[in-house]
């Protein structure tokens, strides 16, 4: 699935203000900044990620043992795919509710008769 | 805790204990001496035939994946359905599963935690779904006898079912006793850590101890500074919450236990009653007598205080972590698993005990790691708590450490990202552009100073040849010129002195100088005998001549009392006898007196004769006297000779060690240990004393140091990082610890043959004979030294190539550059992958979960001479499609540029194909060793090799776009 910096700041789970402030400021911060964060967001995605991973192949196995998963070829292909989904999940999820948020300010931005700057 | 060992006439694997302490590679047990032992008949016990699929993680029956506890990803040899499992490591098994039942049948006498309906302490823990492989031991092997009045019951292990625990188609007995191995190192170490906060609130005790578990060091006391800290985390929380780390490296296995008291408090205030109990009766740990008082102002200091008496348990638990860990390791060893180092540079984190966690980067960069890893495991902790609840179902508190794990990491890591947006953060893009627009602008002065520079460099590398090549007339040439003066003198004593072949040559020597000064003393008491009589022989002639004297003055004077009444004397002839008297004419009687005896003459008669009988007795042995003085003369200059030889070579070669690079300095001290002394007076009575006491203490440190050995190599490389240039090869081969190519002789090679000494005292000391242990040092200590002396040759060799090499590639280039078109190429395509980090890594999220594109990746085709599809400079270049894919990734748009050749050329010089085979190995953890290929590396990441993760291709990109910025920072 692609991805970019921003969907993982979306999913990361910062705090709601620090990821607002990212988010919005992301474009405009120095080529330094960008390529520096940049760095941190995505081992921390990669890094839940195999945090994930590991946790599905235990309870796969904890499953497996109370006989409720199959070990056959396919075991780890499955468990890896869980993972994927529980990933693509999240970034589903994350890229709606910061739509919601996004349509929440944009709604504030039109009451109050300001328009923001930077985009996404 | 009862503790069960093997009895000393114990065979294991078909060989004594005693033939066992020395180390086997293989299945075949060997020899310890080659002397001794060697008639011994050693009947090999079978061991255990098991199916490999049934344990290692991954591998396959070819029809399906069972469950199973090991890595496959760390194997080193992926096929094979079935592993023998040696007699030896049933045997070190069943040992622990003895002490392991013993001590659980233990816990049946103590009472259930308050709140429990369990009857004991015992049944209670086998109540607990968190232990279910408890029960399923001590189920099969404990077993229950009803006392005779049917009230009472005595607990005792089950031997008949013990034998057949482990044998054929029980794997998963196997892989549950490996893991209760585990969980009770686990429990060591943490009651260790526990005990050192008893002592040292805030101190790191590490123990090294050999991987085949024979011995055992003493635990130090280190300062946290110093330490990589690294907390168990999933399975400590998920179990009991441990501190430490067990870390393997090559012929150690290193147990860190952690001290610290907020993290001690943390567990007495987390755990139930019931955990503490049974941690208590696991480990001699009672946390319910232990106060723990929390500063009065925040930033003091926590303060422990222990309830009534106190009985250390650390020797207890050391020694049950050694045994587990060298049990566990045979194991592994023989199921084909592998756990040679790759990531960290000589030391492995154990998956066993399961202490590498992803999340690790965080402290990466951070000089507080010891501080910020107990930090980060007691927020775990924390969050864990919050989450889980009260909750004992399995999987909501696997979920709910998966939770806490993502809740903790992002919030360390968004500390880091707030620093980067707001505060200080590294500007490497701007310096970038500031020296590629500098470059620009700038060249006859840039040039200038980069020909300077340029000069300068080679300036230093000409001083280092200078050097290297000064080490190799002093080092290195006289080094066979002082080992042959040594041969040399040896065959020249053997001869002169007529000394046995074959025997320990410098104790032949010393015992042939005490005979020949026993003989001196001997010929010196002959020569006194033979001249004592002499002189015995004079006196008493002289004796005899004054008795003559006295008789003839005896005679005297009775001839003069005769002629006083008449008689005349005459002269005469007397003899000694006395006077004769004659007639003579008419009636007057002649007395002749008796001539006085010629004194001198006698004596003279009597000294020659004398002279005769004695002085052919004396010369002979003034003779011999000198003879044998001469030849112990002769003999002790030749061994002072031959001392200074030996001296003179030692420190040739100890010298040759202190400049080795540091891995090898361990062995230096270990050297400088065992020739101190030794050099200057090679008595038999030293050797020995140095045998056995003082170097059984110093050894076992200073023979391997992991640590060391891995602060160089970062120290190495991060030297290079800051110079942005490579390590230079001779100093990575040795860091790396490969095989040495131009001598064969690895930095393993070397330190076996150290351990080996060490091993040998430490196995030596009480029992073996001094002589054997003499003999066995001598042999282990030449044969390291020759391997230091053959390899230090090589890496001087190495070295002047390398500074030639260099002082030649600098004149080339200071002869090239005429200007900076190269270095600004590079560092514009540099920038701009920088500037586009984002886009690469979103590109690879993609390409990951596309077959055909990850096949792509990996193609080791090479480009032919006639694909159009590739320019000019691409097809020259002939390099495996794969490359090319991967500088696509980097820079798409390059294919399409008009200065397609340019880009290519520049990127090639940045990122040339080997070093992407180094980062991808790297990053990906390939474990390749030693020198290796593109072409293998992208074998190994095809599809059908490896299913590489969007994570996995992200820190590979990132490792290459790392090693891009840093190639432009150094030009």
């Amino acid at each position: 699935m692609k991805m970019t910096t921003k969907d993982i700041i979306q999913v990361l789970p910062f705090g709601k203000e620090f990821q607002k402030e990212l988010l919005e400021g992301f474009d405009t911060l120095t080529p330094d900044q960008k390529f520096n964060i940049e760095q941190i967001v995505w081992d921390a995605y990669g890094a839940i990620y195999r945090i994930r991973l590991d946790k599905n192949t235990r309870e796969a196995l904890m499953l497996a043992e109370d006989g409720k998963e199959a070990l056959d070829k396919k075991f780890y292909d499955r468990v890896r795919e869980k993972t994927d989904k529980e990933m693509q999940t999240k970034m589903v999820q994350a890229e709606t509710t910061v739509d919601l948020s996004e349509a929440r300010e944009a709604l504030q931005d039109i009451i109050k008769g300001t328009t923001t700057s930077g985009s996404n | 805790m009862s503790e069960h060992t093997l009895p000393k006439d114990a065979v294991i694997g078909g060989v004594s204990e005693a033939a066992h302490a020395a180390p086997t590679t293989d299945s075949e047990p060997k020899a310890t001496n080659g002397t001794k032992d060697t008639a011994a008949v050693k009947t090999i016990i079978p061991g255990v035939k098991l199916r490999r699929p049934e344990l290692v993680h991954g591998a396959t029956t070819g029809e399906s994946v069972t469950l199973n506890t090991f890595p496959e990803d760390r194997t080193r040899e992926k096929t094979g359905l079935e592993v023998d499992i040696r007699h030896e490591t049933v045997e070190k098994y069943n040992i622990f599963l003895t002490n392991f039942v013993t001590d659980h049948n233990k816990m049946a006498e103590k009472p259930a935690p308050a709140g429990s309906t369990a009857a004991n302490l015992l049944d209670h823990v086998m109540q607990d779904p968190r232990r279910r492989s408890i029960k399923l031991v001590m189920d099969q092997l404990s077993q229950v006898t009803a006392g005779a009045d049917g009230i009472t019951v005595t607990r005792t292990i089950n031997e008949s079912a013990l034998k057949g625990f482990l044998g054929e188609g029980k794997e998963n007995n196997w892989a549950v006793a490996t893991a209760l191995m585990e969980q009770e190192a686990l429990d060591g170490m943490m009651a260790a850590g526990l005990e050192a906060t008893i002592n040292e609130p805030y101190y790191n005790r590490r123990s090294r101890i050999s991987t085949d578990g024979e011995s055992s060091a003493v635990i130090d006391k280190i300062p946290t500074a110093r330490r990589i800290g690294k907390t168990a985390l999933s399975k400590a929380v998920v179990g009991a919450l441990a501190a430490g780390y067990f870390a393997i490296g090559r012929g150690t296995t290193e147990i860190d236990t952690k001290s610290d008291i907020e993290l001690m408090d943390m567990l007495k205030r987390n755990s139930s009653p019931a955990d503490l109990a049974y941690l208590e009766a696991k480990t001699g740990i009672d946390l319910t007598r232990i106060n723990i008082m929390a500063p009065p102002n925040p930033g003091g200091k926590w303060a422990v205080d222990f309830i009534g008496d106190y009985r250390p348990v650390a020797r207890d638990n050391h020694d049950r972590i050694v045994n587990n860990i060298a049990a566990r390791k045979d194991f592994l060893s023989q199921l084909g698993i592998d756990e040679s180092p790759t990531r960290r540079g000589g030391i492995v984190i154990d998956r066993g005990v399961d202490i590498s966690f992803p999340e690790e980067f965080i402290f990466d960069d951070n000089e507080d790691q010891e501080g910020i890893s107990v930090r980060y495991s007691m927020d775990i902790m924390k969050e864990y708590n919050r989450i889980a609840g009260a909750s004992t179902d399995k999987y909501v508190r696997l979920s709910a450490m998966g939770q806490a794990r993502e809740i903790v990491m992002v919030r360390y890591l968004e500390k880091q990202a707030a620093i980067e947006k707001t505060g200080e953060h590294k500007e490497n893009i701007t310096a970038l552009d500031t020296k590629k627009k500098g470059m620009e602008t700038n060249a006859d002065e840039l040039i200038k100073e980069k020909k300077n520079e340029l000069i300068e460099a080679r300036e230093k590398a000409a001083r280092k040849k200078t050097e290297a090549e000064a080490r190799k007339t002093e080092l290195v040439d006289p080094l066979p010129e002082r080992v042959q003066t040594v041969q040399a003198l040896e065959a020249q004593m053997l001869r002169e002195f007529d000394l046995p072949i074959g025997g320990n040559f410098e104790a032949e020597v010393a015992d042939k100088i005490d005979q020949l000064r026993s003989e001196l003393q001997a010929a010196k008491g002959e020569l006194k005998t033979a001249r004592g009589n002499k002189a015995t022989a004079l006196a008493r002639h002289a004796v005899g001549l004054t008795e003559t004297l006295k008789e003839h003055s005896a005679a005297i004077k009775a001839l003069a009392a005769k002629m006083e009444s008449g008689g005349k004397v005459s002269g005469g002839a007397g003899g000694a006898g006395g006077a004769a008297t004659e007639k003579g004419g008419g009636d007057r009687t002649t007395i002749n007196l008796p001539q006085p005896p010629n004194v001198d003459e006698l004596l003279k008669k009597l000294t020659e004769a004398e002279n005769t009988r004695h002085d052919g007795t004396i010369k002979d042995a003034e003779d011999d006297l000198k003879e044998i003085k001469a030849e112990l003369d002769r003999l002790e200059g030749r061994q002072r000779e031959y001392q200074q030889a030996i001296y003179e070579r030692e420190m040739a070669t100890l010298t040759i060690a202190s400049r080795e690079p540091g891995q090898l300095k361990a062995s230096a001290d270990a050297f400088k240990t065992f020739t101190a002394g030794r050099s200057r007076l090679c008595t038999v009575s030293e050797l020995e004393t140095l045998t056995v006491d003082k170097l059984a203490e110093k050894l076992p440190a200073a023979i391997t140091d992991p640590e060391e050995r891995v602060r160089l190599a970062l120290l190495a490389k991060s030297e290079a990082k800051g110079r942005q240039e490579s390590v230079p090869d001779y100093q990575k081969d040795a860091l790396a610890e490969v095989t040495d190519p131009s001598t064969g002789i690895s930095a393993d090679d070397l330190f076996r043959s150290i351990n080996e000494l060490g091993a040998i005292l430490l196995t030596a000391k009480p029992t073996m004979d001094p002589g054997e242990a003499r003999e066995k040092l001598l042999s282990a200590r030449m044969a390291a030294e020759r391997m230091l002396q053959v390899r230090y040759a090589a890496k001087n060799k190495a070295e002047i190539e390398h500074y030639e090499k260099f002082i030649k590639d600098t004149d080339k280039a200071v002869e090239k550059l005429t200007d900076f078109k190269e270095q600004v190429a590079e560092l514009d395509v540099t920038i701009k992958v920088m500037k586009g980090q984002g886009d690469v890594f979103s590109r690879g999220s993609e390409k990951v979960d596309d077959a055909g594109e990850m096949e792509k990746l990996s193609s080791d085709e090479k480009v032919a001479s006639d694909d159009l599809t590739y320019s000019e400079s691409e097809r020259e270049a002939g390099l495996e499609k794969g490359y090319y894919e991967w500088l696509k990734l980097l820079h798409p748009d390059y294919i399409t540029a008009t200065n397609r050749n340019e880009i290519f050329e520049a990127m090639h010089r940045v990122l040339p194909p080997q070093k992407l085979a180094e980062i991808l190995n790297d990053s990906l953890a390939l474990g390749f060793v030693g020198s290796f290929q593109l072409d293998e590396v992208l074998n190994e990441i095809h599809p059908l090799s490896r299913r590489l993760n969007g994570p996995d291709l992200q820190i590979a990109t990132k490792q290459i776009i790392n090693h891009m910025r840093d190639h432009g920072l150094a030009l």
